[in-house]
């Protein structure tokens, strides 16, 4: 409960913060719309030359695309202006600022920035994904909404920690950027649908680096292809990354030497 | 022109010592963005002529489409090398005081600083070119690619000064990062980094060209690779100096504007 009053002010002042800078406030509005647009425009122009990508139809893959929209609207909005900082906060010391305050480090990292400009975003994946899903061709259950929900959500969270996976090391390289260009290099596996992976790829980014998880399988909720068992192995799988990311932030937390380290 | 060049050649070397500096991350970020987009790329066409049961596609095989992807995905690097920011941070933190006290040219030494990555991620295509000519038949021929190399690095002027206009908005704008990206993605799209122009409906295909951004990635990628082309190399290389004139004048005007806007005391 603590925590979540915490939430809310930090909510109140990102907005705040976020209305001081009308200019930006406005462009990445328009930045985002433009980006997803032309993503949808690129499959779109596909689907002129196919029928199929992999064994996804048109109304699947209009379905996934707009899911990464709904993803990237929660994970701009909540994680990716906090993960961004890290490497420069490592490297300045101005992570004592966290180490200070009476209140769990990561949490407070993780959460100080909510970027209210991108909420709009969010608000646009809505709507365009609650589009895409009246064009499928079979019908679901208000569960697998559900269940989808709940694996985006999941996905968001799992992406942060893979992010975080490639900023931690900055505690023992003090590289300006981390490792952080390696994830956005692999950008396209994950904007692109599973369908067109063969197994050796399909295995080293569900299991090794989960990329799948975080777009394709939630997608996959609705076209009947994951199955329950599935989902709560991908549950488990997102707890013990995130295990492993707290390990490995302690670990860097007793590597850092605060000021210019 | 001696000072200019001078100005260019120091401002290239201090930047190259930064990249080297932190070489492992330089090339692994390359290595691995680059091979991503080619991988998915291969994997999404092959799906698609395997379905289709085609060996051509718009002019393209399999193979062809390939080395496009791959010039294509290293062109797209040397023209945005520098991420946003070159000018603008020097703006937003007050870093401008010291080039407009030191008696240098800032735009010169700017452009020289956004070549440094350009020229390592050339180097690259240029070995991979020779690659490809020998384990993918890629039919290149040496007049093609000077020709090409000739308008890549045009392209990379032309986009700098392009990018230059939005960095200079800094002197009004509180944040200018969003703008800088939105023209990437644009430039991305109508350049054919995501698709070939050629597959493009008629009506986008027309349109996109009264913008200068397929003639920055589409066309050079198609005389580099020695594909038949709609433009010839030195009408390509016009509109290259068109757009250059155009963006410098507008370069010069924002930047006479801004100089008077500019506090010098950071945000």
């Amino acid at each position: 409960m603590r925590y979540f009053r915490l939430y809310l002010h930090f909510i109140r002042f990102s907005f705040t913060k976020a209305l001081q800078f009308r200019f930006d406030f406005t462009f990445r509005i328009f930045m985002d719309l433009v980006f997803h647009t032309l993503n949808l425009v690129f499959f779109r122009i596909l689907f002129n030359h196919t029928t199929l990508i992999g064994d996804w139809n048109q109304s699947q893959v209009t379905l996934f695309v707009t899911s990464f929209i709904l993803f990237d609207g929660i994970y701009m909005t909540v994680f990716a202006t906090n993960a961004w900082w890290l490497p420069e906060h490592i490297n300045k010391g101005e992570l004592d600022y966290y180490l200070t305050k009476p209140v769990s480090p990561l949490f407070f990292f993780s959460f100080k920035e909510f970027a209210a400009n991108s909420l709009m975003n969010l608000f646009f994946g809505i709507a365009i994904f609650s589009w895409a899903l009246t064009q499928l061709e079979f019908s679901f259950h208000f569960f697998q909404l559900l269940l989808y929900i709940l694996l985006i959500i999941n996905g968001a969270f799992l992406y942060f920690a893979m992010q975080l996976l490639m900023y931690l090391p900055t505690f023992w390289t003090q590289s300006p950027r981390g490792f952080d260009m390696l994830l956005h290099g692999l950008d396209p596996i994950l904007k692109y649908p599973i369908s067109i992976q063969k197994y050796l790829m399909r295995t080293v980014f569900t299991f090794l680096l989960p990329l799948n998880i975080v777009l394709s399988y939630p997608a996959k909720i609705f076209f009947n292809e994951a199955p329950i068992k599935g989902v709560l192995i991908i549950l488990v799988c997102t707890t013990l990354f995130w295990l492993f990311i707290s390990w490995l932030w302690r670990s860097g937390i007793r590597q850092y030497s605060s000021a210019s380290s | 022109m001696k000072k200019n060049l001078n100005i260019f050649i120091h401002a290239f070397t201090i930047e190259l010592r930064k990249v080297f500096a932190y070489k492992l991350e330089f090339w692994a970020s390359f290595i691995f963005s680059t091979a991503a987009m080619v991988i998915v790329s291969y994997l999404l066409w092959q799906s698609i002529f395997e379905l289709n049961q085609v060996s051509q596609m718009k002019g393209y095989t399999l193979n062809a489409l390939i080395i496009y992807y791959f010039c294509i995905a290293i062109t797209h690097k040397i023209l945005v090398s520098s991420g946003m920011g070159i000018i603008s941070r020097d703006i937003y933190y007050g870093d401008l005081n010291k080039y407009l006290l030191y008696p240098v040219n800032y735009q010169i030494f700017k452009l020289g600083t956004y070549f440094t990555k350009s020229l390592l991620y050339l180097s690259v295509l240029l070995i991979s070119l020779i690659g490809f000519q020998i384990f993918l038949s890629a039919n290149l021929n040496f007049l093609s690619i000077v020709q090409g190399i000739i308008l890549i690095l045009s392209s990379t002027v032309t986009f700098f000064f392009l990018t230059s206009i939005l960095e200079l908005l800094a002197f009004w704008a509180d944040h200018i990062w969003s703008l800088g990206i939105m023209i990437r993605s644009v430039m991305a799209f109508c350049g054919g980094f995501m698709i070939p122009l050629s597959f493009f409906p008629e009506s986008i295909y027309n349109f996109i060209h009264y913008t200068p951004f397929p003639y920055l990635l589409y066309y050079p990628i198609k005389l580099l690779t020695n594909q038949e082309s709609s433009y010839s190399f030195f009408t390509i290389f016009s509109i290259h100096l068109f757009w250059i004139i155009v963006f410098y004048i507008g370069q010069q005007l924002v930047w006479n504007k801004g100089k008077y806007k500019y506090t010098g005391v950071g945000i």
